[in-house]
């Protein structure tokens, strides 16, 4: 069911986004050539998320196997989501007893606009929620001893596969506690926090063994990159805004989930509100209403909130959704009818949810994409220099043996990158526009590149759909189904692009 | 000869995964040691925590419900003694204490002629007892080592069924009701009861022996035995008396005399019981000192070896069984390579540059041993809880502290045991006792 609902226009929608690029590239980068990533690895996540990509390459023939390098990774995304979701079932059905609720739980899962959107994005967040279920699926399951050592284990690849799992440790902690018997509670504590600290520690192990833990200067003069600074660069990310305050990252993720899925996360939140308030005593809603408010707390924590954040508590959504259903229905008396809702309510879930976004089928958001990536390979000599958004990468790199394509975020900020350019922007030859680099560009980060932007002129446009509006001029941007080719010419003076004439596209 | 040919394929194996990595000999060797490390260390935490895996193993090993109605079954309790007057007497009253029918519960104290302290000792607390089936029996000539005087025991034994104890032993009154149920129940030809040491807080090393009978007794013997190849503990064990008979008895030569007897029991088809209850624990003292504790190791590592050498294991009937027994005689070894290791291979990683991969894995060894720290230290907990022993901070921080010592005193008898055997050496290093473990729990003497 899920390989169908997520499988339709799975290449076409929704548009690529530039971390997917990131991970299907150094995944291939890892497996293929043994580093841990094209650049230079800055532990922004534990590598074995992409190892796990990386292996799928492998076992598939290469990136290009199905075409462009994002196609494949994006089959392996919907795999690993219909697996999730056979996880959620089996879960779910033997939490509350009940194959209906269960299936339930999964048509929730398999038809949220939301689930789709992302789930089909390659995701970091998609290999942590499959393991976090397994973990999950494991700790209630019989209670023993080996099992913990399992759940423990699965629970430290979620870390693995995106360190942001570590907020759901002390409610595991909690589980795990509460699931065991008093005759053996110790030792499967000590097994199931051994496995997982085990896993978890592997990352600032890697760190350590690399010299690379500590920033450069404390112990040794050479530049590096240290997990250190990376921790505290990623916790500091993002505006100071609260997330009840108007202009914070929070409210606009927010905003932006509530467009895709509005019923879904409604649907999902108040859920958890049950679980938490009504249920009362069994154990699994304890558990999940509280892994879901960590989670919570986590995103509005004030930070970073980016849109794919919302990706595990989704499938959390799907299990508290069944569990307040479970605890509604033992708390009302059932009306006579009941049997007949219970075949119809999937039927209706799914219509429900899935008519709020439709373009999930038809919209073709990646067309301009693409266009984009073909044309550069054909008509653009193989020597220039191009600043991208990582998404085709791995294309341009390996599939049109582009050398000198180079993720814009690095030709920005990492020093080697820059020394290819001699520090000076004039060098850059094209620049192949993207949502996210424009959005950057407008916030400010992006000092270097904006003086290429700034004397560069429209070569050719890839233009959006009708649902995106889009003003090169303002740097303003509502999503990333476009690109545009731009070529760098220092002589310009001032420029060029709101006095072009394609003006009416602005 | 399966144990062989799989011993073979397995290096071959290895060869195999280092030419397609295409590692070199250093790094070869640090992946070889990772991986033993991770399955004898696999191995290891299996072995001792198999009991808590569910509730039915922890049933399983529980002694038997006393039933109402009397026994029928005799038993002979064997006791050898020698230098043993300081504990011998107030063993012998707790022998006299068992709750069993006086007509079926014979005990023999044996004795060598020249120890006239202990015979001294002996026949006071005999007078004193006046129980017409408790003896002493002296005997004379060489050699001088526990399995002669078992040897001796079984050979006047009237009663069918044989139970060894040794002199400082303190047993339940009710284990004799429970062999014999268990006997019944499980058709067992042996039943091993058990053995704890409870004074923890005696000397630095003392919590670790204890913490180490605990973990044998409760959940490495249930597990070999559920494999068929178990070795025996030297008292808490109770044989059919024609079983012993069938195999000609104690193995004289042999300085464990017991894991002797346990593996040709094994050989022969005999079915073995374990049974462990906290309260139903034979209570036993760890040796006094540092030197003390490293003889009475090196005597059991000294032993392990001869039964290796002697070849026996090699009989029994599956591979599984042979490599068990194989991995069992070979423990004291790992101790010593376990300890160089944790040293050797992180300095390894950091210094030699080897693929990351490879020096990510090469801490394995290093977590194995950690966990075997937490497990030890849970144990400390269970074990105080169960047996009603006091729990502080400061034993926590002894065992944190010497936990890496005992690792290498355990190392060095190993090394010792190797040289006596190369040179020739058998004497028995007796092991004083001082009913340190009835001071422990409190015994009015």
């Amino acid at each position: 069911m899920t390989l169908l609902t997520h499988g339709v226009n799975l290449w076409g929608y929704p548009s690529f986004e530039g971390d997917e690029g990131t991970y299907t590239s150094q995944a291939w980068w890892l497996v293929r050539f043994g580093q841990l990533a094209p650049y230079t690895y800055w532990y922004d996540h534990p590598p074995f998320g992409w190892l796990q990509i990386g292996l799928w390459q492998i076992l598939t023939g290469g990136p290009f196997t199905f075409g462009f390098s994002l196609f494949s990774t994006r089959i392996l995304m919907v795999l690993i989501a219909a697996a999730t979701n056979l996880l959620i079932f089996l879960l779910t059905r033997s939490l509350t007893k009940s194959k209906n609720l269960a299936f339930l739980a999964s048509v929730f899962f398999a038809f949220s606009p939301l689930c789709i959107f992302f789930h089909r994005r390659v995701l970091l967040d998609n290999l942590l929620t499959f393991w976090l279920l397994l973990s999950l699926c494991l700790l209630w399951s019989k209670r023993t001893l080996s099992r913990f050592w399992a759940s423990g284990l699965t629970f430290g690849m979620a870390f693995l596969s995106k360190e942001t799992a570590i907020v759901f440790l002390p409610v595991m902690v909690y589980a795990v506690w509460k699931r065991t018997r008093v005759e053996n509670r110790k030792f499967c504590l000590l097994a199931w926090l051994t496995s997982a600290l085990f896993l978890i520690s592997l990352f600032p192990l890697l760190a350590v063994l690399k010299n690379e833990f500590f920033p450069a200067g404390w112990l040794s003069q050479r530049e590096h990159v240290s997990l250190l600074e990376t921790l505290v660069f990623q916790a500091k990310r993002g505006t100071s805004a609260k997330p009840w305050q108007e202009g914070s990252l929070f409210q606009t993720a927010l905003a932006g989930w509530n467009k895709i899925d509005f019923l879904g996360m409604y649907w999902g939140l108040f859920s958890i509100l049950i679980n938490l308030f009504l249920a009362g005593k069994p154990l699994s809603s304890r558990v999940f209403s509280l892994l879901s408010f960590s989670y919570l707390l986590f995103l509005a924590r004030g930070g970073l909130v980016l849109d794919f954040y919302i990706v595990p508590l989704l499938a959390l959504f799907a299990v508290n959704l069944a569990l307040a259903l479970k605890a509604l229905g033992s708390a009302c008396s059932l009306p006579r009818h009941f049997t007949q809702l219970k075949t119809a309510a999937p039927i209706v879930l799914a219509l429900l949810l899935i008519s709020q976004h439709p373009q999930l089928f038809r919209e073709k958001a990646t067309a301009s994409q693409l266009e984009a990536v073909s044309f550069v390979q054909e008509t653009l000599p193989q020597n220039a220099f191009i600043a991208v958004d990582d998404f085709a990468l791995v294309d341009f790199r390996l599939g049109g043996r582009f050398s000198n394509a180079e993720w814009f975020s690095k030709v920005e900020n990492d020093p080697k990158i820059r020394g290819k350019l001699d520090d000076n922007w004039e060098e850059l030859d094209y620049i192949l526009l993207s949502h996210e680099m424009l959005r950057n560009l407008a916030e400010g980060n992006l000092p270097f590149l904006e003086n290429a932007y700034n004397h560069s002129f429209l070569v050719k446009d890839f233009p959006p759909g009708p649902d995106t509006s889009r003003n090169l001029g303002n740097l303003e941007s509502t999503a990333g189904d476009w690109a545009a080719l731009l070529k760098v010419s220092p002589s310009l003076k001032e420029q060029k692009l709101a006095n072009t004439s394609f003006g009416d596209l602005f | 000869m399966k144990a062989l040919s799989v011993f073979l394929a397995t290096i071959i194996a290895y060869l195999i995964l280092v030419a397609f990595l295409g590692l070199s000999a250093p790094e070869a060797f640090v992946l070889g040691v990772s991986l033993f490390f991770l399955f004898q260390g696999i191995f290891a935490t299996k072995a001792m925590l198999y009991t808590w895996e569910d509730q039915n193993r922890l049933s399983a090993i529980a002694p038997p419900k006393l039933v109402f109605g009397q026994p029928k079954r005799g038993f002979t309790l064997i006791i050898p003694a020698r230098h043993e007057e300081i504990v011998i007497g107030d063993t012998l009253k707790a022998m006299a204490r068992i709750n069993y029918p006086p007509e079926l519960l014979e005990v023999l104290v044996i004795v060598r002629k020249d120890d006239e302290k202990t015979i001294e000792a002996v026949e006071k607390t005999l007078s004193k007892i006046n129980r017409e089936q408790f003896r002493l029996l002296i005997f004379n000539g060489y050699p001088i080592n526990k399995a002669r005087s078992l040897n001796v025991g079984l050979s006047h034994a009237s009663h069918e069924t044989i139970g060894i104890f040794d002199a400082e032993d303190e047993p339940d009154p009710d284990i004799l009701k429970s062999v014999d149920l268990t006997m019944i129940q499980q058709k067992a030809d042996v039943v091993q009861g058990g053995v704890q040491l409870v004074n923890l807080q005696s000397n630095w090393f003392s919590s670790f022996n204890c913490l180490e009978y605990y973990f044998w007794f409760k959940s490495v013997l249930p597990f070999f035995s559920r494999l068929g190849s178990t070795p025996l503990g030297g008292n808490t064990t109770f044989f059919k008396k024609q079983a012993l008979v069938d195999i000609g008895g104690w193995d004289e030569d042999c300085l464990t005399e017991d894991g002797d007897i346990g593996l040709r029991l094994s050989v022969a088809g005999r079915k073995v019981a374990i049974i462990y209850d906290e309260k139903m624990s034979t209570l036993e003292e760890t040796p006094p000192d540092t030197e003390s504790f490293v003889r009475q190791r090196t005597r059991w590592d000294q032993g392990y070896l001869q039964i290796l050498f002697k070849g026996n294991w090699l009989k029994l009937p599956t591979f599984p069984k042979q490599f068990l027994a194989l991995y069992l005689f070979l423990q004291p070894a790992v101790h010593i390579l376990t300890t160089l290791n944790v040293l050797a291979l992180p300095f390894l990683a950091f210094k030699v540059h080897m693929p990351t991969a490879l020096a990510l894995f090469s801490f394995v060894p290093s977590y194995t041993l950690l966990l075997q720290l937490g497990i030890f230290l849970l144990g400390l907990l269970d074990l105080c809880q169960k047996y009603d022993l006091s729990f502080s901070w400061k034993l926590i921080v002894k065992t944190l502290l010497f936990f890496f010592p005992y690792q290498i005193i355990l190392g060095y008898s190993f090394f010792r045991a190797v040289i006596r055997l190369a040179t020739g050496v058998k004497s028995w290093e007796k092991t004083v006792h001082l009913n340190a473990h009835r001071a422990a729990v409190g015994y009015a003497k």
